[in-house]
């Protein structure tokens, strides 16, 4: 309560006499009136009097007397002392919101590349903008670059129905030849894990890590559940190439079977920033180079695989006990930001006697893992690849882009903002079934005005031409944002509680 | 409403009651609540007193009996809402890039809820406070002044 009453003087001047400036005091007179007094009075207990400079109103609150005053004591009713309301302010309250706003698009227009996604982004019905489940052929940035992508969905269905959300949510177009929802029939208990190669296969019993170290650093705890705490690290602030290795230990017999390696992964920003980068060093020149990479297939060979070979790939290796050194068995790549991978490295020539030693070679600052584990690769399953039976474009049935869709002559344009609702109807109600969504297609990333200014056609020509000299003069500059990017990819994330493990 | 109700910085120095908006059964004859609003002239046994604040008409003072009031808001001071914020922050976000699609929402909401805190904190609900603690908020604490009729006061 802001109001303070007092029957009696005693009960107020205890509480101000230690005060070195008196609150204003009020007295309320027992026939309506009201005296006003500022911060000088004074009470006479023994003469009966309350005294000082103030104002006195009559009941109707009209000012009848200003200046000195002197009220006794006994026409009083009631003394009033009141403190100073502390109501909230509503644009103060706002400021830290103000100041987040303008840093996130302070740091959005200093590095657009960081703040706008890439390729469509496919999610399930219980997805949020950050919990995508798939992104469609991230490398497929002009029409003879289209390619056909297969994302694990991570989610088992035995509904008759099932359907998939697909958005642009960038500044791009996208074109989409097909979008499959591949099932794979598995029992109880079964997962369906896939290779690289799109092999597909069923895995009953999956084993644990029992440790994961980078450089003698313990990173065990970020790689033993699938749940966005991920295992990263910053690039190299010398050279962009810089390779580092994780090994994973797995203890010796736990699984008979064949057995692969799994592995929960996606990209950092890394790649999006050189895709972004490429184009602005193109400029206003960015629509003649893209002509150019039409007809001349090697421009883009130049392009993505010059700087694609010296970062490499997310290199697997098994420690041989008899030869003494790593073998490789295989590699993972995918690229894109958003939407987590899930994929095995099937390991060849394991000893059940002793523990499992892999190595993980990748680059500094590329990839980022969340799950890691061995898998029994039990039997080989087929997908059985279902077309969508409905589809509704921003809310409402849409026969003509489900055509585009289905036909294979024709694309399926998706604009920003564009929101696709896809339905699949799954052959068999009582069968449970793994999902992975197949997407072909490809997109033509938006000119930004503000990257016009970054046209730099020498250094396109360093990228292609000379990809190692590029990441190592590249560093500094990226190094300068990386932190930036990084906080501005994952502050925006808070809400879906994703934590991120830096290795620095 | 909020344009007949004091500055935050006139509650101390206030000579008036405090300014009640107040819901009230007034005919027996009938269910409907009876909005009214104005200042708070005083409580007591039987009864809420309230000037009634109208623009259109001359300010009359009332006598409310106790069990015929359904519920009051007493408002302590004007709100220091800024609804300029809502669209300005919300508007801000359209240079997030991707992230507007979160950033958007999360502004709307911020913005609009503050607004509503503040508003929210600048009065009581008659089911946080009670009609007998309504007293120190009246113009004359202790009820009306022996001898005073309700038509003399305005």
């Amino acid at each position: 309560m802001p109001r303070f009453q007092y029957e009696k003087a005693r009960d107020f001047l205890t509480k101000t006499e230690k005060e070195s400036e008196k609150p204003t005091l009020k007295a309320h007179l027992k026939g309506g009136d009201l005296i006003f007094l500022y911060h000088n009075w004074k009470v006479d207990t023994m003469g009966g009097f309350i005294a000082g400079e103030g104002q006195r109103f009559n009941y109707n609150r009209r000012l009848t007397k200003r200046g000195r005053l002197k009220v006794a004591m006994d026409s009083v009713l009631v003394y009033e002392m009141n403190k100073d309301l502390d109501l909230p302010n509503g644009a103060m309250a706002l400021v830290p919101l103000a100041i987040i706003n303008v840093a996130v698009g302070i740091a959005c227009l200093a590095n657009p590349k960081a703040c706008f996604g890439s390729c469509p982004t496919f999610y399930t019905e219980d997805g949020t903008v950050f919990n995508a489940k798939a992104e469609g052929f991230s490398n497929a940035i002009a029409p003879s670059l289209e390619y056909g992508d297969v994302d694990d969905l991570n989610t088992s269905t035995r509904a008759e129905n099932f359907k998939v959300i697909m958005k642009n949510e960038a500044q791009e177009t996208h074109c989409l030849k097909a979008v499959e929802l591949w099932a794979l029939p598995i029992n109880k208990a079964e997962k369906a894990l896939m290779t690289r190669t799109k092999m597909f296969y069923g895995s009953t019993k999956q084993v644990l890590p029992m440790a994961a170290t980078v450089a003698g650093q313990d990173v065990l705890s970020t790689l033993l559940a699938s749940d966005r705490k991920e295992y990263f690290s910053l690039a190299d602030p010398e050279n962009l190439a810089s390779k580092e290795e994780l090994i994973l230990e797995f203890a010796a017999g736990d699984l008979k079977e064949d057995k692969a390696l799994l592995l929960d992964f996606r990209q950092s920003l890394m790649t999006t920033y050189f895709i972004y980068s490429a184009m602005a060093y193109m400029g206003d020149e960015v629509s003649d180079i893209f002509a150019k990479i039409e007809r001349e297939k090697d421009l883009y060979t130049k392009l993505d695989q010059g700087l694609k070979s010296e970062l490499g790939e997310l290199e697997v290796y098994l420690w041989s006990e008899e030869a003494q050194l790593w073998e490789l068995q295989g590699a993972l790549y995918e690229t894109g930001p958003i939407a987590v991978n899930r994929q095995i490295v099937p390991l060849e020539n394991v000893s059940s006697l002793l523990p499992i030693r892999i190595k993980l070679r990748m680059n500094k600052g590329l990839w980022r893992l969340d799950y890691a584990a061995l898998a029994s690769l039990d039997r080989q399953i087929e997908p059985i690849k279902l077309q969508p039976k409905q589809l509704k474009k921003n809310g409402s049935s849409h026969l003509f882009a489900q055509h585009q869709l289905l036909d294979p002559e024709k694309h399926l344009i998706s604009m920003p903002g564009d929101y696709f609702e896809l339905e699949y109807q799954l052959p068999d109600a009582d069968q449970n079934y793994a999902l992975h969504l197949y997407s072909q297609g490809y997109y033509m990333e938006w000119m930004r005005q503000e990257w016009l200014a970054d046209k730099n056609l020498l250094k396109l020509n360093q990228m292609m031409n000379h990809p190692a000299r590029y990441l190592r003069r590249e560093a500094e500059a990226y190094k300068e944002y990386e932190k930036v990017m990084e906080d501005v990819f994952w502050s925006s994330q808070i809400e879906s509680k994703k934590v991120s493990s830096y290795e620095n | 409403m909020h344009k007949k109700i004091a500055d935050e910085s006139e509650f101390t120095q206030s000579t008036k009651g405090t300014f009640i908006k107040l819901w009230a059964t007034l005919e027996n004859d009938t269910l409907v609540s009876k909005e009214l609003q104005g200042e708070l002239i005083a409580v007591d046994s039987a009864a809420l007193y309230m000037l009634l604040i109208d623009e259109k008409a001359e300010a009359t003072c009332i006598a409310i009996e106790r069990d015929k009031v359904d519920y009051f808001d007493l408002y302590y001071a004007r709100p220091k809402t800024s609804f300029w914020t809502i669209p300005i922050l919300t508007a801000l976000t359209a240079t997030h890039g991707i992230f507007f699609l979160i950033s958007t929402p999360v502004s709307l909401l911020v913005t609009s809820l503050t607004q509503a805190y503040v508003i929210r904190s600048s009065y009581s609900e008659s089911n946080s406070i009670t009609i007998d603690e309504l007293m120190p908020f009246a113009r004359y604490p202790r009820g009306i002044p022996h001898g005073l009729n309700l038509e003399d006061i305005y």
